[in-house]
This record gives structure tokens, sequence and C-alpha cells, in this order.
């Protein structure tokens, strides 16, 4: 992409203008939302997106999304399905710490690679925290990690993670392929994940013989404190879930059926839609609000596209340097920004490059030795860049973000230092497993 | 195009009528639309005005942070505190006042502040309540309509329509401060049999202390700083190109940091059923006008006026104002404003529109906004006046809201139409 002087003045103004805001948010010192609107307001009155474009950027579907399970999370929690199942699973594990830490990391992982993983921590964090507070844990520990495994899990399959439906959707690639290709990956990723976190937190896994006392005792089937309430909610939930998954093929996006399927659910249960909007956590659709703005204004100065331009030149023709680029870039800058706006860019340098390089290893028109040994490689690592870049900082995912609004709300603050500490080891870690995943199987092998 | 206008029409029933709750009928009627591929997805998010939810939530938090400060109290005290008991002066004054704070601020908020103070006032001088907050709940109608932010038509009609916040300022402003004017012969005629008031009840009205009214000076000094800072905005939004959403909306949380409020209580106050209500709203009106609903009218009807703009002006007008005496003014501006607008772009194309075309974006505002005035069910602010009335022991009937309602805004749409012939020739 050439750009003018001027063009790049200003990409550069946004640059700095994105930073100084990051800075602010990261210290903590001032509310993030109020950060992020002034943020957002500066990038539109100094010319860096403009009004209408700015407001196309906000993804209605993310905060419909978010609104819709808040409400539905709210519902279900009135019914005590959330302490029937924390009791469940705690007695399951025995009242054993790590095997409950590693079964939640578990299940978030496995529901994430089929559901949205914002659902999934939506629904999963109040049983987390249930948990912890009737065994006495580390919530906040608990909760960084699912927010973690969240995005190893949907990294796994095509409809796991927003990049991956849109690498999906712009390669042609089927189901299938992500499976075959993504979900060895992740699974190598969350065993070595796992064993290599578990020497540190042993201790903060401790549970001791007066709670587990207490929840041989706790009887789940009375948790449940208003079982009409539940039969009507529950049916209406499944329809929910049926939606997210039909979605797919009816085009329905997953923030229209939680939204509606919510207030289908507030009617039908007879609660009071008042009552039930007021709990949705309105501060958090705020900040994705602002930050989409924020994004959208570096994506409309050409900041992503300048940056992915600059790794190709970089790779100077060469496969393996091309594919290990695109797999660190891609997981750095979504450790950053947001990985959506990233895998945006990426994907019609993708789709220019693949010729070239069937040009150079003199493939010409064969297109199964094309997918196999040029497009392959290079997809994959652009998935696997992008979604577990996004467990690098609190704001690489929008799971991370709703996770940490959770925790706050329920008096249990994660600060963007904290997560960090945690999220950016594994992010590195996972970053060189795939690195040599993608090594061995599309080049070592071949 | 069929199946949509059902929908639409049933769930335009169910909302008017209430029968179910207003916001879940809309949501889910959008969503069946959206069901049945009557309009796709990302045309039906594209419909959605973020514009005016932000204005409305920004403003919703901007006033929900002046209200706590007892600005609005004082003004009213002052205002009585000047006039010295005088029923002459004091009437006008608060109404007055009521139009002023609500051209600013929104009608409903306008309404439950002054409300109180109106009950009060009543109650010193021996008055009967029930007018006076009648006209309260018109004046603050007519004064929302002068600015852009003061009533939700407005700035439904200004973010369709590309008008700026000093544009309503130049046409609507003067319009209705006559409109005020003319209607203060109505109250006097509402109000002439009070007859003098004894100096004992004047001399509680010299010694009340306004001062007493303010809970948190430094709060509301910090908050009008701001509060000026969002208007500023708003007059030169329009040469750094922010329209009026991202600076309410930019300015409610600069506020609520300056003030030290809570952020997520200070959300949870804001109304989310209408905002919701009207995301519903956005999508099932903009279904019908993706099947051509809209197109078709203006071909059918509004096309044999387009030689004789003059007309259908008037026909705006006194239409709108009539569709929302009985459905609600928002409601009504939402599903117009699509018609309006195939309407505006049709004048547009023709190669020497006899008049400008913006004129019928102002027939509509003064329609909708006026027109809402009329039943005690057209505007929400007459709504809720009952409601605060009620539970002072004071009931407004439907009827006896008409007595006073049906002149004012016979008069005020009167007014207005004459307006719009004399604006036809200065456009």
């Amino acid at each position: 992409m050439i750009l003018s002087a001027y063009g790049y003045l200003f990409m550069i103004g946004s640059v700095i203008l994105f930073s100084i805001i990051y800075a602010v948010i990261i210290s903590e010192k001032i509310e993030r939302t109020v950060v992020v609107f002034c943020g957002a307001f500066l990038m539109i009155v100094l010319g860096f997106i403009s009004y209408e474009r700015a407001l196309q950027t906000i993804d209605m579907n993310v905060l419909c999304l978010l609104a819709g399970m808040m409400i539905v999370v709210h519902i279900l929690a009135l019914t005590g399905i959330f302490e029937w199942f924390a009791i469940q699973t705690a007695q399951l594990a025995r009242g054993n710490g790590l095997l409950i830490f590693l079964g939640l990391l578990n299940i978030t992982a496995v529901t994430s690679a089929f559901l949205d993983n914002v659902t999934t921590l939506v629904l999963i964090a109040p049983v987390t925290l249930l948990i912890c507070q009737l065994l006495e844990l580390d919530p906040v520990l608990f909760l960084i990690f699912e927010a973690i495994f969240s995005n190893l899990g949907g990294t796994a399959t095509l409809i796991g993670d927003p990049p991956n439906v849109l690498i999906g959707s712009q390669g042609h690639l089927p189901f299938v392929a992500f499976i075959d290709h993504l979900t060895p990956a992740v699974m190598a990723c969350m065993v070595i994940i796992s064993l290599l976190i578990i020497p540190f937190f042993r201790k903060h896994l401790y549970v001791s013989p007066q709670s587990r006392n207490i929840l041989y005792k706790a009887n789940p089937a009375r948790a449940i404190v208003d079982p009409d309430l539940l039969k009507k909610a529950l049916p209406v939930f499944f329809l929910i879930l049926v939606g997210f998954f039909a979605g797919h093929s009816l085009h329905l996006e997953p923030g229209y059926v939680a939204i509606v399927g919510a207030i289908v659910m507030v009617l039908f249960t007879g609660k009071s839609i008042h009552v039930a909007l007021k709990s949705v956590e309105w501060e958090t659709l705020a900040f994705f609000t602002g930050l989409f703005i924020l994004i959208g204004a570096l994506a409309e100065q050409g900041v992503f596209k300048w940056a992915a331009n600059a790794v190709f030149s970089l790779s100077q023709g060469n496969l393996l340097a091309a594919t290990m680029l695109i797999l660190w870039f891609c997981g750095m800058f979504s450790a950053i920004v947001d990985n959506i706006p990233v895998v945006l860019a990426m994907i019609p340098l993708i789709q220019a490059i693949i010729p070239q390089f069937a040009d150079t290893l003199g493939i010409g028109s064969d297109t199964a030795a094309l997918t196999e040994k040029v497009a392959d490689p290079l997809w994959w690592s652009l998935a696997l860049g992008a979604c577990l870049g996004g467990n690098g900082t609190l704001f690489g995912a929008a799971a991370n973000i709703v996770t940490a609004q959770i925790a706050r709300k329920n008096g249990y603050p994660i600060s963007f230092k904290r997560f960090t500490v945690y999220g950016f080891p594994t992010m590195v870690t996972s970053l060189v497993i795939s690195s040599l995943y993608i090594f061995i199987r599309y080049f070592a092998l071949r | 195009m069929i199946p949509s206008l059902l929908i639409f029409l049933i769930t335009f029933i169910l909302i008017v009528t209430e029968r179910v709750n207003r916001t879940a009928a809309s949501v889910i009627g959008a969503g069946i639309m959206v069901l049945l591929g009557l309009i796709p997805h990302e045309t039906a998010l594209e419909f959605i005005d973020l514009d005016v939810i932000f204005l409305l939530i920004g403003m919703m938090l901007v006033v929900g942070i002046l209200q706590e400060t007892g600005l609005f109290e004082w003004t009213a005290i002052w205002i009585a505190k000047k006039s010295r008991g005088n029923p002459y002066l004091i009437i006008p004054g608060v109404l007055a006042a009521t139009a002023i704070l609500s051209a600013f601020l929104d009608n409903v908020t306008t309404v439950v502040l002054v409300s109180p103070i109106c009950i009060l006032i009543a109650q010193i001088l021996e008055i009967p309540a029930v007018p006076l907050l009648s006209f309260l709940a018109l004046y603050s109608n007519i004064g929302g309509t002068a600015t852009l932010i003061g009533d939700p038509p407005n700035i439904l009609i200004a973010s369709k329509a590309g008008l700026k916040f000093i544009d309503f300022i130049i046409v609507l402003t003067p319009i209705v401060l006559c409109i005020a004017l003319l209607n203060l012969t109505l109250t006097w005629l509402a109000f002439r049999k009070i007859g003098r008031v004894s100096d004992h009840v004047k001399q509680r009205f010299v010694k009340a202390s306004p001062e007493l009214a303010i809970t948190d000076p430094a709060r509301l000094k910090l908050g009008l700083i701001v509060f000026g800072g969002i208007l500023l905005g708003f007059t030169l939004g329009q040469w750094l190109h922010v329209e009026p959403g991202i600076v309410a909306l930019t300015g409610g949380f600069v506020m609520l940091a300056l003030c030290g409020e809570n952020i997520r209580l200070a959300l949870e106050k804001v109304e989310w059923e209408v905002i919701l209500l009207l995301i519903g709203l956005f999508v099932l009106v903009g279904t019908l006008e993706h099947q051509g609903v809209f197109a078709l009218l203006n071909d059918v009807f509004f096309k044999r006026f387009a030689s004789s703009p003059m007309v259908l002006a008037q026909i705006i007008l006194w239409g709108s104002a009539l569709l929302s005496a009985f459905f609600g003014n928002i409601p009504v501006v939402i599903a117009l404003i699509p018609l309006v607008n195939t309407v505006v772009n049709h004048m547009s194309s023709l190669p020497a529109p006899p008049i400008s075309p913006m004129v019928m974006w102002w027939s509509l505002a003064l329609g909708t906004c006026l027109g809402g005035n009329a039943t005690l069910y057209g505007a929400a602010a007459n709504v809720v006046t009952s409601q605060i009335a009620f539970r002072n022991g004071y009931r407004i009937s439907y009827r006896k809201f008409l007595l006073y309602s049906l002149p004012v805004t016979l008069l005020s749409l009167l007014t207005g139409s004459l307006y719009l012939l004399l604006l036809e020739y200065i456009l």
C-alpha cells in the first residue's frame, strides 16, 4: 500500500493517540470507560475517523450478545441452577482443588469450541465464583485461566472464535478442515500449559478439611430455590443454545439470538424487563463501544494494512519465514488490540500472496498441491496467531474484558498487570508450541 | 411487503395499547422480521440509529447528575421568591421556567423535577393543582420543541435529516417562543378566577431561600461547566464534524468522572427500557422501508402534492399531530421519518423545487412535538405528570386534561401552521 506523506503523518498520529489512551487505561488511574470515550471522541474530532464510519465500526453483534446473555444469566441465577452446578462439580471432584481447577478449565475450553467465548464465560463465571467461595479458593486465579482456556478452546473450531469465522468464510475453508488442522495444535497447547501451570498454583488450590466437610454436607437439590422458574427458564435457555448452533446455517448472528431469546425468556418467566435490564453490565458494553471506535480509527488510517505489508516484505519470499512471521506478528498484535482488525488486514494479503508462492515453488495450477503446500500453512498460522494472541493481555480478547468486569462486580478486581502476568507467558508458550506444530506438520514432514 | 406490514401493525398496536410490555413487543416484533428474512441481519443493524441512542443515553446521564445537585428546585423556588406571591407572576414564571428547562433537558425529567414544586406552590396559594400541573406538562412539551435535544422527536428527526443544533435554534426557537406566549392567554383564562393572595401567604414566598435547595455546590459547579461544554460541543459540532450523540455521551462520562459518581450506578439509572424499545422500533420501521412500503406510499399518495408543497407541509403537520395524539409521538415519529425522507428526496430530485424540501422536516417536528400535547397519552411527560399528581392525591383524568390540552394544542398547531406558510417564503 502506498501512502502519501500526509497519509503517513495521519497514521502515525492515530498510533500516537492510541498509545497514549492505551497507557492511561492500563495505568488504571481513571475509569477506563471514561478514558476510552474521551479517546474515541478525540479520534473523531481530530479526523482520524469520520463519525459515520465510527458508528459503523461498533460491533452491535458483540453488544447484543453481551446484553442478552447477561439477562439470561440473571434469570438463571435466580433459580439457583448455578449453585446446583457448582456443588455437583465440587462434590464430583471430591473437593480436590486441583481436580476442580482442571475440570473447570476443560469444561470452559470444550464449551468455547462450540459456543462464543463471551457466552461461555458469562455462563461459567457465576459457577466458578460460587465454587471458590464454597471452598475458600482464589476466584481471580480461576477466572483468569478460564478466560485463557476459553480463547484456547475457541481456536479449535470454525465457530469457536470470530477470527476463525472470518478466515473460514473468506478463505473458503470447511468446518472439518479447522478440526483437522487446528484441534491437534490446540490440544497440545492445553495439555502442555496445564502441566506447566500446575506446579505454580498447587499451593493456591489447597482446600482445607473444614471447607471439604461443608461441601460433603451440602445437598445440591436444595440449591434450586425456585423450581417453577427453572422449569420455565430452562426450555428457553436450550432454545437459545439451539439458536446459536442453527444460527450459523440460518445466518442469524449470535447477538440476535441472545437478545431476542433473553426478552422471550423474560416474558415467558413473567419477570420484569425493567429489573432484568438493570442486571446488564452496561459499563462493559460502553467500554466495548469506545474500544471499537478506537480500533476502528487505527484500521481507518491503514495501520493494520501497513503492518501486514511490512510482515510480507520481511519474509522475502521464504514460505517458512512468512508463516512464522504471520504467526508471531498476529499473536503480538492481537495481544494489544482486538484480533479481528488484524485478521481483516491479513486476509487479503494472504489471498494475494498464495499465487506468488505457488509460482516460486513451481506448483502452477495444481489446486490440491497448492492448498496443501502453500495455502494451509499460511491460513493456519494466521488462525493460530490471531486467536492465541488474544491471551496476551487483558484487552486482547473480548472474553478477557468480560471476565474482568464480572470479577470486579463481585468484588475481585482483575488488574491489567495481574492478567498479563498469567496471560503473556501462556500466550508465548502457546505460540512456541504452534510454531513447532506448523514446522513439523507442514515443513519437516513434507 | 404484506407480511412485513402485518407484523408491523400487530406490533405497533401491542406497543401503543401496552397489552404486552412495550419493549418486549418491539424487540420480539423486530426479531420476527429478521427471522422471517423480511430484512437481512446486517441491514437491520444499519437501521439502528446509534447517534440517537448515544444522545439519549448521554443526556440521561447528564440529567441524572444535575438532578441530584438541586439545581432545578433552586430555579423554581427562586421564581417563587422573586414573584413575591403574586399569582399572575408566579404561574407564568413557573411555566416559563419549565419550558426553558425542558428545552435543554428531557421533558419527562423536567416534569419529574418541577411537579413537586408546582404542587407545593398550588397548596400555598390555595389554587387548584390539577390545572397547574396540566399546564406544566403542556409547557414542558412546548419548550421541548424549541431545540434539538429538547424532545425525542427532534433528536430523531435531526439525526435522519442531518439538521444541526443551530438549525433548530434558528427555525424552531422563535416560533416556540411565540406559541408559549400566546398560550399564556389560555393560562390566564384557566386561572382568572384566582383573587388576591393574602399578605400572610405572600410572606412565605418572600422568606423562601432557594440556596437551601442546592445540596452540593461544588458538584453543581463542575456539572454546569461540563454541561456548558456539551452545549458548546453541540453548536461547534457541525464544524468539527462531530454529531451530538458522541458529544453527549463523552460529556456524560466526563461529568461522571469529574463529579466522582459511580459509573455503574449511573448507567443503571439510564432508562434502558426506552432505549431497547427504540432499537426495536428502528428495526421494525426499517423493515418497512427495506420492503418498499414508504416508496409505495410516496408514489401513490405524496407524489401528487409535490407540485403544491404547501399543502403537503400542512398535511404532514396536522396528520402527524393527530397520529401523535393517539399513539404517542415517539413511535409515530419513527414511523413517519422514512416517509418524510422519501418525500424530501423526491422533492430534492425535482429540477426546481418550489420551496426548500427542509420545510417538511420542520412540519414533522412541530406536528409530533406539539401534537403530543393533545391527549394524556400523547407524550410521555403527560403520563408522568398525571402519575406524580396521583401520588400526591390529585387525579388528572383523561377528560380533565383534554379540557386544557385541546385548546392549547389547537392554538399551538394553528400558530405552527401559519409559521410554516411564512417559512415557505423565507427558505
